[in-house]
């Protein structure tokens, strides 16, 4: 967005209704120092003064933003192109990368046909109803849906945690659904990664311990510990606080320590189920541009359970899920990630509004 | 309003309150017990009103220890009611309300219980069914809630300058909160200490057994001063060191289990290094009553009357039991409980590629570390002391009973571990009770 275009136009709309800046102040019960702020490209005014200022100066919002009068016959059009500029200043100016071991390289995740019922003792729910997808190496998986639609019991079906009724599952070339309890925490300990939305970082360890326990556990040799602690933390931006508890860092930081113990193992596959559910807008923006790190410089693939279409904006596909199926599956292709974060917001209106047709 | 707050928070808290509860009821028992023993004992002519100072000791410190664990369980919900509006001062009245309430009824059930057992006793050991009347019932329970008062005055003391001095945001992070040592290397003055306290108690453990008998007895009584402080200090030390070893970071560490042990045993390490004290000294007076027990129902031994050697002998060995039974107790509920507050470490474990199995095995060593930690020290003493003892003994006492201290010393030991092998499956079983019971929630 132009901040001085838009500080022009807030003083040609002024000017023509005859205020001063003073005036105008008052009007929004502020100093008419903010309103030269404005004027002037310094600042832009706060969000809650958005609308006041619209009806004051009775033009839309859409026309504050652009910074201009909007012709009714370039309504649609310049109204689109205002949205996207909103999102790109929210999301960044990120382009799409291309990656020498990008898209089309071997699937390190497979999932055929997987279903799973829960039975009580009066009712049988079908949770997850013939799920087939494919993750490659070096992807960035996300799978999106509402509470309920079962895509955190897909989540725990690839985690080991629990069985599927029916199906297979192959993580790097191994069916992992028929091994025993022992050989499914060694496949856990070997092959994945895990970050939760609660973080479930052992309060009783330091941020250092929590992801040396990661290693000790793999059982990594001893003199490795220390070298692969502290050039991960340094990379995570985590190394000042690696001598503290969890509870005295902030939600940001657990998580970025949860990713660090995640990785640490060199893990297949990372399994990030809400990981930015507890987090800010900032420590969620920074927890998926490590994310996006660790794919980028450190070839991990993630397949991650979100319903935060911030979050889904930085994967490479996402699997739509409802009533335990997959409705549907968006690939980001060579889009910038404003552009699928459109993408995301037409698909979940598509989906929203066909679960309006059936009603 | 408060009040009936008070009370409906103590039904809500009642498995909370679980390790309170079975603390209290116990030690007001047998804190019944010794009042009972000490009027009827005083009555036989022996003078042993310091068993009941000795265990409102235990006692104060026990509820101390509980205390700070309760708050640990509740500070997030207090941190709620603060936020509510609710003053500090109301919030510490309801606090305290709640635990006189539950402190009351464990009286009650620890009177009732302590008295029962007592009379018991009289009857069987002394015959004295005539004994059993009103006056001891009455004054044993007025001493016991002396007793009780005390520790429960000093901890409410405790429980209100706990809350005055946390804020509200230390009481939301309080459960996660570990204790820290301030120093990393304070564990070294702890050492330094340790060994000239050590070297005190050696050369007085010599002079009584070398020395003449005018010059022996004097220290007798004075090398019970070294001996709590090399207990004191050695747990201090013992603390200190694993925290300093988890600071400096070595290799050895990061390897089996080391890191998630030491981390469990040293979260808390202040109250920890209490509690190891405190049931060290329990498990020495129970080794020594044992031993007094036993030189007591010996027929080579010829001190007093066989009917008043004979009391002596079964109230010592009777003294031995309550103390182990309180340092299992105590050592078993703590177990439990933090097992039942480590459930999500646990669960991080299994995640990061635990089996099962291999939480059970670690499960199973964090017991057997645990019920055997205070004992460390306790051992240590009775292995250096006992053969010089008995030495001793060999020399004052009739050939029929020489060795006598080293005989008692092996069923000392048989008994201990009988003790340790049945609590440890009780909680071990109580763990697998629980963990299933989450699995099928």
């Amino acid at each position: 967005m132009n901040q001085i275009k838009i500080g022009a136009f807030i003083s040609d709309c002024r000017k023509a209704k005859g205020w001063t800046q003073n005036q105008l102040g008052e009007k929004l019960g502020i100093t008419d120092k903010a309103v030269s702020k404005w004027e002037t490209g310094r600042s832009m005014p706060d969000l809650s003064l958005f609308m006041p200022l619209c009806s004051l100066l009775e033009i839309t919002l859409n026309e504050l933003l652009a910074g201009e009068r909007i012709p009714e016959e370039n309504l649609k059009e310049k109204t689109e192109e205002v949205l996207l500029e909103v999102i790109t200043s929210w999301l960044g100016n990120d382009e799409w990368e291309l990656r020498e071991d990008g898209m089309g390289a071997k699937n390190v995740l497979e999932v055929r046909d997987v279903s799973k019922i829960y039975n009580t003792e009066n009712t049988s729910t079908l949770a997850i109803d013939s799920v087939s997808f494919q993750v490659p190496y070096g992807s960035f998986v996300g799978i999106m849906g509402a509470s309920g639609s079962g895509k955190t019991t897909l989540l725990n079906l690839i985690a080991t945690i629990d069985t599927p009724t029916n199906g297979a599952i192959e993580i790097n070339g191994q069916d992992i659904v028929g091994l025993s309890e022992i050989d499914k925490a060694k496949f856990r300990r070997e092959h994945l990664g895990f970050i939760f939305q609660e973080y479930n970082l052992l309060e009783t360890l330091t941020i250092y311990e929590n992801i040396a326990l990661a290693l000790t556990v793999k059982e990594i040799p001893k003199n490795k510990v220390k070298e692969t602690v502290l050039n991960l933390s340094e990379r995570l931006d985590i190394s000042t606080i690696l001598d503290k508890f969890p509870y005295e860092v902030s939600g940001g930081q657990r998580q970025r320590c949860a990713c660090a113990r995640a990785v640490s193992v060199n893990p297949d596959i990372i399994l990030a189920d809400e990981p930015t559910g507890a987090l800010d807008s900032n420590a969620a923006k920074q927890l998926l541009d490590t994310f996006t790190m660790l794919r980028n410089d450190y070839g991990a693939t993630i397949l991650m359970v979100t319903h935060d279409i911030l979050s889904a904006s930085y994967c490479d596909k996402i699997l739509f899920m409802k009533d335990g199926k997959i409705k549907t599956v968006l690939n980001r292709k060579q889009e910038s990630r404003q552009a699928f974060f459109s993408s995301i917001l037409e698909k979940m209106a598509w989906i929203a509004e066909d679960e309006n047709h059936v009603l | 309003m408060y009040f009936k707050l008070s009370i409906r928070n103590a039904k809500r808290s009642i498995v909370n309150y679980l390790l309170y509860i079975t603390t209290m009821t116990t030690l007001l028992s047998i804190m019944e017990v010794s009042n009972c023993i000490a009027i009827v004992g005083k009555q036989v002519g022996f003078q042993t009103i310091s068993l009941p100072i000795l265990i409102t000791v235990f006692l104060v410190i026990l509820v101390r220890y509980i205390d700070s664990f309760m708050l640990k369980q509740r500070a997030k919900e207090f941190a709620n009611y603060l936020l509510l509006g609710m003053e500090k001062s109301k919030l510490s009245y309801m606090f305290l309300c709640e635990f006189l309430i539950i402190g009351a009824a464990c009286f009650i059930a620890g009177v009732l219980i302590g008295f029962g057992i007592s009379a018991a006793l009289c009857i069987a050991v002394l015959h004295k069914e005539n004994e059993i009347n009103m006056s001891l019932f009455g004054w044993s329970i007025l001493q016991t809630f002396f007793c009780f008062c005390l520790a429960e005055c000093l901890g409410a003391f405790r429980k209100k300058r706990m809350i005055d001095k946390l804020q509200i945001r230390e009481l939301v992070y309080e459960k996660d909160r570990n204790q820290k040592s301030g120093n990393g290397s304070t564990y070294k003055g702890w050492g330094i200490a340790f060994m000239i306290d050590l070297l005190c108690l050696t050369g007085l453990l010599v002079a009584i057994v070398f020395l003449p008998e005018y010059i022996a007895s004097p220290i007798i009584s004075i090398i019970v001063i070294p001996l709590l402080g090399s207990i004191f200090i050695f747990y201090k030390w013992l603390f200190g060191y694993l925290y300093a070893i988890r600071q400096e970071k070595p290799n050895f560490l990061y390897h089996k289990n080391r890191l998630y042990m030491i981390g469990q045993i040293t979260s808390s390490l202040k109250t920890s290094a209490v509690i190891n004290i405190t049931l060290c000294i329990c498990l020495l007076f129970s080794a020594m009553s044992f031993f007094c027990g036993v030189i007591m129902l010996h027929p080579g031994t010829d001190l007093f009357n066989i009917d008043s050697q004979q009391w002596m002998g079964v109230l010592q060995i009777s003294l031995c039991l309550i103390f182990i039974v309180i340092y299992f107790s105590v050592l078993s509920l703590q177990q439990i409980v933090e097992l039942k507050r480590e459930s999500k470490g646990i669960k991080v474990m299994s995640y990061i590629g635990k089996s099962s199995k291999q939480i059970k095995e670690l499960v199973k060593k964090q017991i057997a570390c645990n019920l055997l930690m205070p004992m460390f020290m306790a051992l240590f003493i009775l292995l250096f002391s006992i053969p010089l003892v008995n030495l001793k003994l060999n020399l004052l006492l009739p050939a029929a009973m020489h060795n006598i201290l080293l005989v008692s010393a092996a069923c000392f030991a048989v008994c201990f571990m009988f003790f340790y092998v049945c609590y440890f499956f009780a909680v071990y079983t109580i763990y697998i009770g629980i963990s299933n019971d989450r699995k099928h929630c």
